[in-house]
């Protein structure tokens, strides 16, 4: 037990929700932006915020499903395809966490998302179907999937920030429907972590009850504004997010 | 066939969100107004429902993609849950 204040609860409720609704509309569950707040502006202990955070995830990616549901926004079967390849990836990076030296993936990481960036402000709009996705470089998007998976797995980063472009510079999906996809792969790639975590011990319910039914509220927001918002907003905002955690992990790889 | 697959995905969802907010919400309440017992076991069971609700809709998708005889799909949503089951295994040892 934590033993928080009221207060405390309160804005650990608020912080989550409003990296929740940020997540659902970018489908990256949050975490890249909740793990910061919680740490540093709580104090809170980065293996609690950790487990709290992918707790978080899967409540948004449920959240954000039903609500994106109603709109048949997401590909449920490239969702299935390219779960696997990046659920395995995660894992494998997990356990080799321990033999790579982590300081060149930070830099790799932020390489790759500042290229990303650059890709995305050089993309032209141009949308395939369902069908014609799935005879369009899967193979290649599966591989790739299961490389963002590794460093998801290594560098304790959603692999979502790089398979969203990758859904929609290589399969040429739609950016809202990339975004929905993307929200309802990081359930299970969520619970692969928080059943870790669960084991271990690190779920406190005083920190993630808070951050859980914020993290509701949130994605519940979030993916109600994804239904309206423009492509082009949601793609602005983000390369914005790109460039925020590509400096991020600058830092971090400059730290080590 | 397409209606019974838009509708599964959402019903478990919303069965797993629907179950793991109210026993949340009820082991707070009970904690602040000292009137539930085993507060800790419910709380616990809400995460739990919460984990397992992506794992079950992965099942369920895999279910569905076998009956459409997509193999693909359906050995894919198999390596997840297989996946799921090593990673479990590698957090025990």
């Amino acid at each position: 037990v934590l033993n928080m204040s009221v207060e405390l609860i309160l804005g650990i409720f608020g912080v989550a929700a409003f990296a929740s609704s940020l997540g659902a509309m970018l489908g990256l569950g949050g975490g890249i932006l909740l793990i910061p707040f919680l740490t540093v502006f709580f104090g809170i202990d980065l293996r609690l915020a950790v487990a709290a955070s992918l707790l978080a995830v899967i409540a948004n990616s449920n959240v954000a499903t039903l609500r994106n549901s109603r709109l048949s926004l997401y590909d449920k079967r490239l969702a299935s395809v390219l779960e696997f390849p990046a659920v395995l990836g995660a894992l494998v990076g997990s356990v080799c966490v321990v033999w790579i030296a982590q300081s060149y993936l930070y830099y790799l990481f932020s390489f790759v998302t500042f290229y990303v960036v650059v890709l995305l402000l050089r993309s032209k709009t141009e949308n395939l179907s369902e069908g014609e996705r799935r005879q369009n470089k899967t193979l290649f998007v599966s591989v790739v999937a299961f490389v963002a998976g590794i460093l998801s797995g290594l560098l304790g980063v959603g692999g979502g920030i790089l398979l969203l472009p990758l859904m929609n510079l290589a399969m040429k999906m739609p950016m809202r429907q990339a975004v929905a996809t993307s929200s309802l792969m990081l359930g299970a790639t969520g619970a692969v972590g928080a059943l870790v975590y669960w084991i271990r011990g690190d779920m406190k319910s005083d920190l993630v009850v808070p951050v859980v039914l914020g993290s509701m509220l949130g994605a519940w927001v979030g993916a109600s504004f994804l239904a309206r918002a423009k492509p082009q907003f949601v793609k602005a905002l983000f390369i914005v997010l790109c460039i925020w955690v590509g400096l991020q992990m600058f830092w971090k790889g400059y730290q080590v | 066939m397409k209606r019974k697959e838009l509708l599964l995905i959402p019903y478990v969802m919303r069965l797993g969100l629907g179950l793991s907010l109210v026993l949340f919400v009820l082991t707070k309440l009970g904690e602040f107004l000292e009137i539930l017992p085993y507060a800790e076991t419910l709380w616990q069971a809400g995460m739990m429902v919460l984990i397992l609700t992506p794992i079950a809709r992965v099942g369920v998708m895999g279910v569905f993609y076998f009956s459409q005889k997509d193999w693909t799909a359906f050995i894919c949503s198999l390596g997840v849950l297989f996946t799921i089951l090593g990673g479990l295994l590698v957090a025990l040892l």
